[in-house]
């Protein structure tokens, strides 16, 4: 098996290929390359295309035994051209539900949604779209390298570029090892991959993203994050619909939290975590016995090489401080924690007002 | 957008020639015609008539009802498997998917029954060392109603679930196989309100007699330019509009 740094280092060439061919955003079924503005050739002023997603009171009500069950409740979001957006909500808060709209596997009951200013229901708005469903599934027969010339085509990759487009897209999901085997012996994981060189293979300007590391075990996740990452870097636009908050929390300029169908709070991660009440203290050379008498004054304490790292309230920190001092310990810092998103989510969740109960169809 | 269509084809064209029962239908039709060809019972007339009578039932039925199975599924695995999400993600009409699921499934029967015609053909050479131009047209005018009968079973699979699109669909071929001899004579036996429902049943049912050209083939009938002609327009149309309904269909349907 290649080594990662390898499969990195020979994907670095790629990549500048791939970089190269994302100056031109997509490109036509005649493998015309289309701009941005050119894109918007549909009567669609540039105005309306300043944003890679837009959605305006998006709304779908569903009839569930019955009853009226409104999945996504008038749904405002704008996603900026090269922008990274973690959409974060529980189970059934309506994600998958904006997703489908997005892309047009179902209509809004009410509002609009516009992807580089193409209403989303015209097939031309998914031009510049690469998508990765939640628990992907493919025709079990295939193997990834002829399902990726598939969907090259139904991309629109020219076929002079397909050959190359399909390598990038597979070396960079890390499909490549496995690219010659039934998609039915795949592992999930290896699926998963699958799902993302198939978004990739068309040089997409924007990713939509259900779940990418769903499945994954930890290794995997850790590789897909630096997929996303080398993705943000080329400056593509990423609209990340994830459960695993610590890795939307590193990759993504803002978040939106939904629940219930409602959009709750939009904002960049350090917009929407708040200063806690908690202090985090380093010290340095302390003796078993100032640690002991530490240990009583922080919620939490663990010893990092040769440092000390608490956590301890506001009250505690004096405490410890003349601790410190008193035995001769060194301070490194304090600095006061801010709130992790798992914990700004569940705030905002938390204090959501809970909904309507369904009403009855008529 | 070919491109893009020939991919989709391309896709629906491997799923389908990859299922079971086209294999088995194809084989055992084979099997059949090669046995009516080769096990000599009666004379050479008699035995060339079974040869065709035979072979244009098999190829029919052995083509009809793979065409069935095939496509009355096609829609309700793509969205219950979730396989139709990454290729809708795609700059593509569901018009074109359609079409392409259609086309690819047609596609592979076409195989089958090029399979079995191509036997059924040989056979006939080997006794009559010709192939006169009516087999020719009769096979013709089987694919001609092998894709009807698929256009159907796709417009009944936007409707229904894979089970009740396949009664269906061989129900109605049933009364559109029986509606030149029985419907028009329950038309004429009837009055009023009843003649009425009985001459418009009649007419949107498929008329499938108007496909088969098998008799003429055994009885070495000749059939007029004319009649051919019209009974192919009536097939492309009658087909044309049944994809053309599960489009309208199909285009808002929530996935």
């Amino acid at each position: 098996m290649v080594s990662s740094a390898t499969k990195l280092g020979h994907l670095t060439a790629k990549s500048a290929v791939f970089s190269a061919a994302s100056a031109m955003p997509c490109t036509s079924g005649e493998g015309q390359p289309i701009r941005k503005e050119e894109n918007l050739s549909q009567g669609i002023t540039a105005m309306q295309a300043q944003w890679a997603i837009e959605t305006r009171d998006l709304t779908k009500t569903f009839i569930l035994r019955k009853q009226f069950h409104t999945a996504v409740h008038n749904l405002n979001l704008t996603v900026a051209d090269g922008e990274t957006v973690g959409f974060l909500g529980a189970n059934g808060a309506g994600k998958t539900t904006t997703i489908k709209m997005l892309l047009d596997f179902i209509a809004p009951t009410r509002g609009q949604a516009w992807l580089y200013g193409i209403p989303s229901s015209e097939p031309a708005a998914r031009r510049v779209v690469g998508y990765m469903p939640e628990q992907p599934y493919f025709p079990r027969y295939l193997t990834p390298g002829e399902l990726m010339y598939a969907h090259a085509a139904l991309a629109g990759v020219p076929p002079r570029e397909t050959k190359l487009r399909v390598e990038i897209a597979l070396e960079m999901a890390r499909a490549d090892s496995f690219a010659h085997r039934p998609i039915g012996k795949l592992s999930k994981g290896m699926t998963q991959r699958v799902a993302l060189a198939q978004a990739l293979v068309g040089n997409p300007h924007l990713l939509i993203l259900d779940e990418p590391a769903s499945g994954l075990d930890p290794v995997a996740r850790v590789e897909m994050r630096s997929v996303l990452q080398a993705l943000k870097e080329q400056g593509k636009t990423i609209f990340l619909s994830s459960h695993h908050l610590g890795e939307v929390e590193l990759i993504c300029d803002r978040v939106a939290i939904i629940h219930q169908g409602h959009l709750l709070a939009y904002g960049t991660p350090e917009e929407l975590t708040q200063q806690t009440d908690r202090f985090v203290l380093v010290a340095e050379g302390a003796a078993p016995q100032t640690e002991r008498n530490l240990r009583s004054l922080c919620s939490s304490l663990r010893r990092d090489g040769t440092q000390l790292v608490g956590v301890t309230d506001e009250r505690g920190v004096y405490d410890a401080i003349a601790l410190l001092r008193e035995h001769g310990a060194r301070l490194v810092s304090v600095s006061q924690q801010r709130e992790t998103l798992e914990e700004v989510f569940l705030r905002i969740v938390a204090n959501a007002p809970t909904t309507q109960p369904a009403s009855k169809a008529a | 957008m070919l491109r893009a269509f020939l991919a989709l084809v391309k896709l629906s064209f491997l799923e389908a020639v990859r299922r079971q029962i086209l294999h088995v239908m194809v084989l055992l039709s084979m099997v059949v015609i090669a046995i009516a060809g080769t096990v000599t019972f009666f004379d050479l007339g008699v035995q060339v008539k079974i040869v065709k009578d035979t072979g244009m039932v098999m190829i029919l039925l052995a083509g009809s009802l793979s065409m069935v199975f095939l496509m009355s599924g096609a829609l309700f695995h793509d969205i219950e498997g979730r396989l139709v999400y990454p290729v809708l993600a795609r700059p593509i009409s569901r018009a074109m998917y359609l079409l392409a699921r259609y086309a690819g499934a047609l596609g592979a029967v076409s195989l089958g029954m090029t399979l079995m015609s191509a036997t059924l053909l040989a056979l006939l050479w080997v006794h009559l060392h010709y192939v006169s131009a009516m087999a020719i047209t009769a096979i013709a005018f089987t694919y001609l109603e092998v894709a009807l009968v698929g256009a159907l079973a796709l417009l009944l699979s936007t409707l229904f679930t894979p089970a009740m699109t396949v009664a269906l669909t061989l129900f109605v071929y049933l009364l559109g196989s029986l509606k030149m001899g029985y419907l028009q004579h329950l038309a004429e036996r009837n009055t009023g309100l009843a003649k009425w429902v009985i001459t418009a049943v009649s007419a949107v049912l498929p008329n499938m007699e108007a496909f088969r050209l098998k008799d003429a083939l055994v009885h070495d009938l000749s059939v007029p330019t004319g009649y051919l002609l019209l009974a192919a327009v009536y097939g492309v149309a009658y087909a044309g509009l049944c994809v053309l309904l599960s489009i309208w269909r199909f285009h808002r349907r929530e996935v």
